[in-house]
């Protein structure tokens, strides 16, 4: 038995070495736009808190504009939309971020869109380096059943391919697909907008991260999610980001866009929660094609349309309500 | 609860350290509380069934020995036959076949609201039913004493490593080796074990997970596909399922000899049969060997008149496909293969000549290339109708297998560089294959130099964790 386990110790710390070696190894590969997503939920600064929160996925990300929101609003506001972030991993990405704020947001903004029900519970890939406290990263590591997130390398899995691109062209193209020309308290300035018309408009593309099943996990947590802001204190609104208007008539002849509507329906009712923009509605047809990275994705110049909108929306039917506690806290 | 997660990975090394700590004579306890436990995890209320199946055959076995006329022993093997198979037709075949009763008769323009029995599938029902199957018809037979024991009988029953998927194990081969649990941890053993557990995982997880991707995108929309998509997607299901299942075989084997429990072998690399015979000698042989022993053979095998043996082999061929699965495409499966096995007895003379002529017996190393090329093609069209979500999708893939879409040639959903990836994986299990000829991947393993077999070892630990399709996806098997 001790043969064993003197042979068994050996093996993992050299699959560790290994690890790291081939984790530096896929840093080549780091692509400027990947690098700057990394480093921009960095800027959290949770000493001072922020007032504003904005959690979500890459339609979080890429649409909530923080300055717009203090510039109109004079409350600080920091954007942690994660690509890939599926509500699972948001879960434990909001307790963690929560945990660690000092003082507590007085808003979350949970970002919201139609396909997140439908998130593969094992795909998460950025998610897990942005958790900083063990408590928080160990269950979503091993009730995501995602082996390659235990390691170093196997979380940079995204790496493989730039770093093989670099390799042998020398050339790093993107792999979050933006061009960022700024960061702001953990939004990237993206300044690239769509490149083919067609798939700008086309909503059929079957991503890898996306189940063809309805996920439950993901909607169990989400709720997971509510509650524990509800249990904080912390007021939430679901915000819906828009789309390109011929891609969201593509998307909307999908069974899954009416049992999105339906469930953040009932959720807003069962927890009193506002809904923003939840028929889409909201500057639909106002944005030139430009303002697109993709259907379903602003870019610097639409986002910024669109954050102005929500943050008087914000201020009229949020803050007035919390306006309170605002005062008391500045 | 499933190999491939992270459960497991907690579950076994904390059943393992417990076992070897515990003393020899109360290990059962041990084992059979943690294959409740490993079953619970899925669906807790389902224990039931099993805890039924165990009552019945255990006190129908006993009442078999202490009565003295086979009529009397008849009736005690009927019991555990009603309630295995009553159990698996409820939850099971019920729906399907009072919808195909309703189909017919809504043929004859007759209208029934056919009765629904809505339950979820319990997990590897179709797998210790046969299992405890086999024990009743052993005792009958008199090749069996029965357990006294109730508690290593369960234990039979419900060993965790083959308890949802497999290998069916028969009481002869595994009670003996549970009555015992007398060993001792083993350096050798339990490497060899490890090692087999680990080609498992490789063969799930990086292949069969990945190949998943691609298939599933193709046979959920089998109207948007065409030609070369679908033959690569039906290629890459052929491999699918062997991985999927054979790595899951592996996984429980090797478990299982960790535990010091042998298993018996249930795949031996089928994609190299040169007959569709042989190819069921090497398919999931756990389930053929148990269909020939208590199906085929009481039917009369083939000591009987030719028509009678064709029927035999037809019949045990279409049971086999139902056992699958409750769904016409299982069925035509099963009595595709029964036709394959049937035409090659039939043609088997004919085929010889034709070989004589070709004079290619001469070259034996391209005639076994032609056969095992023929059994693979075979083989892989009937996979269509084992994957196809129903009979319609089937024909629709087959149609559409022939029509040439030259501006879509591949799929666009899946990359060049990850469909390379999944035709290199493949090919690295099809390298081990050829290597290891006529031995185990373990045995292959173990007679390499210690920089090869670490080397091996790194390798596939890497390809685990980089290369693996998103992770937990569950069994094939483990729906029948």
């Amino acid at each position: 038995m001790k043969k064993f386990f003197v042979r068994l110790v050996i093996f993992l710390v050299i699959f560790f070495l290994v690890d790291q070696a081939l984790s530096k190894i896929l840093d080549i590969g780091r692509p400027p736009d990947y690098k700057a997503f990394i480093e921009s939920k960095s800027e959290y600064n949770s000493e001072s808190g922020f007032d504003i929160l904005f959690i979500g996925d890459s339609q979080t990300a890429d649409n909530f504009v923080p300055a717009v929101f203090e510039e109109k609003l004079g409350y600080s506001a920091f954007n942690f939309g994660v690509y890939n972030m599926s509500p699972f991993e948001g879960y434990y990405l909001t307790k963690d971020l929560i945990e660690r704020s000092s003082p507590k947001p007085k808003l979350v903004v949970l970002g919201t869109e139609v396909n997140m029900f439908y998130f593969m519970v094992s795909d998460g890939r950025f998610t897990p380096f942005f958790i900083e406290n063990p408590l928080n990263l160990i269950p979503l590591l091993i009730k995501s059943d995602s082996f390659e997130s235990f390691t170093s390398a196997g979380r940079k899995g995204y790496l493989f391919k730039p770093t093989l691109k670099k390799i042998l062209t020398g050339k790093t193209s993107g792999t979050v697909d933006r061009d960022v020309v700024g960061v702001d308290n953990g939004y990237l300035k993206n300044i690239k907008h769509f490149s083919n018309y067609a798939k700008l408009t086309n909503c059929t593309k079957n991503w890898a991260f996306l189940s063809n099943e309805f996920v439950q996990v993901q909607k169990d947590y989400f709720i997971k999610t509510i509650e524990y802001l509800r249990k904080k204190d912390i007021k939430v609104v679901f915000a819906n980001t828009p789309m390109h208007p011929a891609y969201l008539e593509c998307f909307k002849s999908k069974p899954r866009f009416d049992e999105y509507k339906k469930i953040m329906e009932d959720l807003s009712e069962t927890y009193g929660i506002e809904q923003y923009n939840p028929d889409y509605e909201v500057l639909l047809g106002e944005f030139e094609d430009e303002d697109f990275l993709n259907g379903d994705h602003l870019c610097y110049s639409g986002a910024k349309i669109f954050s102005s909108v929500f943050a008087d929306y914000l201020n009229e039917n949020i803050f007035s309500q919390i306006k309170q506690s605002f005062a008391v806290s500045k | 609860m499933l190999f491939n997660s992270i459960d497991f990975i907690i579950f076994f090394p904390i059943v393992l350290v417990l076992y070897f700590a515990t003393p020899y004579k109360w290990r059962w306890i041990l084992l059979l509380a943690a294959s409740y436990y490993f079953y619970m995890s899925w669906k807790a209320e389902y224990l039931i069934l099993i805890l039924v199946s165990t009552g019945i055959d255990y006190f129908a076995a006993l009442r078999m020995k202490s009565v003295s006329t086979k009529a009397k022993k008849k009736k005690y093997l009927i019991l555990s036959i009603f309630t295995n198979l009553g159990i698996l037709f409820g939850f099971k075949y019920f729906n399907f076949f009072s919808n195909s009763f309703r189909d017919i008769l809504s043929q004859f323009n007759i209208f029934y609201d056919t009765p629904a029995f809505d339950v979820l599938l319990p997990v590897g029902i179709s797998f210790y039913t046969f299992q405890t199957l086999s024990y009743s018809i052993d005792v009958y037979r008199g090749v069996k004493e029965p357990e006294k024991h109730l508690g290593k009988f369960a234990l039979y029953v419900a060993f965790f490593p083959q308890l949802v998927a497999g290998p069916i194990e028969r009481s002869t081969r595994l009670m003996p080796q549970l009555n015992l649990l007398n060993y001792k941890f083993e350096y050798d053993r339990v490497v060899d074990g490890l090692r087999l557990m680990l080609w498992g995982f490789f063969k799930k997880i990086v292949i069969a997970d990945r190949l998943a991707n691609y298939v599933n995108l193709v046979y959920n929309n089998p109207d948007d596909y065409f030609g070369l998509q679908i033959l690569i997607a039906t290629i890459f299901f052929a491999f699918q399922i062997f991985c999927d299942f054979s790595g899951y075989s592996d996984i429980a084997i090797g478990t299982a000899k960790v535990l010091g429990i042998d298993l018996m072998e249930n795949f031996n690399k089928p994609y190299f049969a040169k007959s569709i015979s042989e190819f069921w000698k090497r398919w999931h042989i756990s389930l053929s060997t148990w269909f020939k022993d208590y199906l085929y053979i009481s039917l009369g095998g083939n000591r009987v008149v030719k028509w009678r043996w064709y029927y035999n082999l037809f019949i045990t061929f279409l049971v086999s496909g139902l056992w699958h699965g409750a769904n016409w495409t299982f069925v035509i499966w099963g009595a595709l293969h029964g036709f394959y096995l049937i035409f090659s007895i039939v043609t088997n003379s004919q085929r010889n000549k034709i070989i004589s002529l070709l004079k290619l017996n001469q070259n034996r190393f391209v005639l076994k290339l032609i056969q095992v090329f023929t059994v693979f093609v075979l083989v892989d069209f009937s996979w269509i109708f084992f994957r196809a979500n129903n009979l319609g999708d089937a024909f629709t893939i087959i149609g559409n297998l022939f029509v040439i879409d030259l501006d879509n040639l591949l799929n666009n959903s899946i990359s060049f560089s990850s469909l390379a990836v999944n035709f290199g994986v493949i090919a690295i299990m099809e390298i081990f294959h050829l290597l290891q000829r006529g031995t185990k991947f373990s045995t292959y393993i173990s007679a390499r130099p210690t920089y090869i077999r670490w080397s091996v070892y790194f390798f596939i630990t890497i390809f685990i964790l980089y290369l693996g399709g998103q992770g937990g996806k569950e069994f094939i098997y483990f729906q029948f």
